[in-house]
């Protein structure tokens, strides 16, 4: 865990399932990851992004008043470099095409094992910080 | 004289064609091929460099 000390990732949470956002705060807060903050519609998602510019956004896709993959739009055009995994129970392979192309660093379902979503989250956020061109 | 369809059949054979295509257009896709098509798009993602190369 040397790697997550020295360079402590920061998350912000878009789900609008709030024992989801709970879960995954104590998940990721387990793993090393520090929460900035949590969202539970995709408008929330990018005005909280804006604010805290967090390394790692986790965003759901069904959301109310703007849905995950808008939102992916605008977060990752706001924030040129932050890493965002959609997390969410949608696994048509059009949407997990769309969303890769729009710029997200993954995809996880939600019924990936929770400690597979920590690993596979710090794994995403390293790989991020190690390619060439990669965020930061 | 050419079989007139009638209007509701015609609808109803275009509603099948287009649920018979759906899955084949959007299929579930398990958290190992997300893997995949995250590591395919990482690939095409990552700069080339001089050093690469290909005959």
């Amino acid at each position: 865990m040397k790697y997550i000390k020295e360079h402590v990732p920061t998350v912000v949470l878009a789900d609008d399932e709030t024992h989801i956002r709970m879960m995954m705060r104590v998940v990721l807060a387990r793993a090393g990851f520090q929460i900035l903050a949590e969202a539970s519609n995709g408008n929330e998602a990018v005005e909280r992004c804006r604010e805290s510019k967090p390394g790692i956004v986790l965003l759901d896709i069904n959301m109310p008043v703007l849905n995950g993959d808008e939102a992916l739009r605008k977060i990752v055009s706001d924030n040129p470099g932050v890493v965002v995994i959609m997390l969410t129970s949608v696994s048509d392979s059009l949407t997990v095409s769309r969303c890769i192309e729009l710029g997200a660093a993954n995809y996880l379902r939600k019924d990936t094992p929770v400690q597979e979503i920590a690993a596979r989250v710090l794994q995403t956020w390293k790989d991020s910080h190690t390619e060439p061109g990669g965020a930061e | 004289m050419r079989e007139r369809i009638p209007l509701e059949k015609l609808l109803l054979e275009i509603v099948d064609d287009e649920f018979a295509e759906a899955p084949a257009r959007s299929r579930q896709v398990s958290q190992d091929e997300i893997g995949e098509m995250v590591a395919r798009k990482r690939a095409e993602r990552k700069p080339r460099t001089g050093d690469d190369s290909e005959s």
